[in-house]
């Protein structure tokens, strides 16, 4: 058998998203959308202080508590719209998100990512 | 986990840039393996390793980011930041990336594809260096 048919073979043993309810597109672009976004204006769900290993939903500003982390908080604020929305959108519309939004998307959340940290390279 | 997933991922990123045609040297016979039978494996090991990760993280910034920073190596941490970006970007990117391997037509959407997993090869291989750089430096300091 031809590599490119057996390829074809093997990609069809796999489960189809195109008949599932869960929209990649959609769950992709919200996601990295709404990171990017929570990065850039520092907006965390919540924080974490693993010194003292206590989450807050405000940004307690004490030293004594150690350093805050709010990347699990960025991922969480991303997540429950894309979940939701992914959940929601029927795939056939989701499947409409043209592909090169998706060669885009990686450097609008690495462009957040730099923005949020650049103070350290100065 | 993380060496079975480089693996992985190095062995499909390497494949999606091979040319069609016989596989004579060993390089192109290394590439020869279809693809698609990677994509769900990576997808499933890219998620362990990232809940691992975020598990670990916690005693990661307390120990070693703390200690870099403590010798003010600003720029070393600004490294470890954005390693932690890079992370999320390929854990934004695996729905779609396991959707154009697996629900999308293997002759339709190539360059997409062929981005997709060279993006999450960089990605990974990024964060597999800088997390070993860091954390070694934290070995010497």
């Amino acid at each position: 058998m031809e590599p490119r048919h057996r390829a074809s073979a093997e990609q069809s043993e796999g489960a189809d998203l195109s008949t599932s309810p869960f929209s990649a597109r959609v769950f992709s672009l919200v996601f990295g959308l709404g990171y990017a976004a929570a990065v850039y204006i520092n907006y965390p769900l919540f924080r974490y202080y693993p010194l003292v290993k206590r989450f807050s939903l405000h940004d307690l500003a004490d030293r004594t508590l150690g350093p805050a982390m709010a990347w699990y908080g960025w991922m969480a604020i991303a997540a429950i719209p894309a979940l939701v929305l992914s959940a929601v959108v029927p795939n056939r519309w989701g499947n409409r998100i043209p592909a090169e939004v998706f060669w885009i998307l990686p450097f609008v959340m690495l462009l957040a990512g730099w923005y949020r940290e650049q103070s350290w390279f100065h | 986990m993380a060496i079975a997933l480089i693996g992985a991922i190095t062995h499909q990123g390497l494949t999606v840039w091979r040319k069609h045609g016989p596989a004579e040297l060993f390089i192109n016979r290394f590439r020869a393996i279809p693809a698609v039978r990677f994509a769900t494996s990576i997808t499933v090991l890219y998620v362990l390793v990232f809940a691992l990760g975020a598990y670990i993280y916690p005693t990661y910034v307390l120990d070693v980011k703390g200690s870099i920073a403590d010798y003010g190596m600003r720029k070393t941490v600004g490294l470890f930041q954005i390693k932690e970006h890079v992370a999320v970007i390929g854990l934004a990117l695996l729905p779609v990336y396991w959707h154009f391997w697996r629900s999308v037509l293997l002759t339709t959407a190539i360059a997409t594809r062929r981005f997709l997993t060279t993006f999450l090869m960089l990605g990974v291989w990024w964060n597999l260096v800088i997390g070993h750089l860091l954390n070694n430096l934290k070995g010497l300091i």
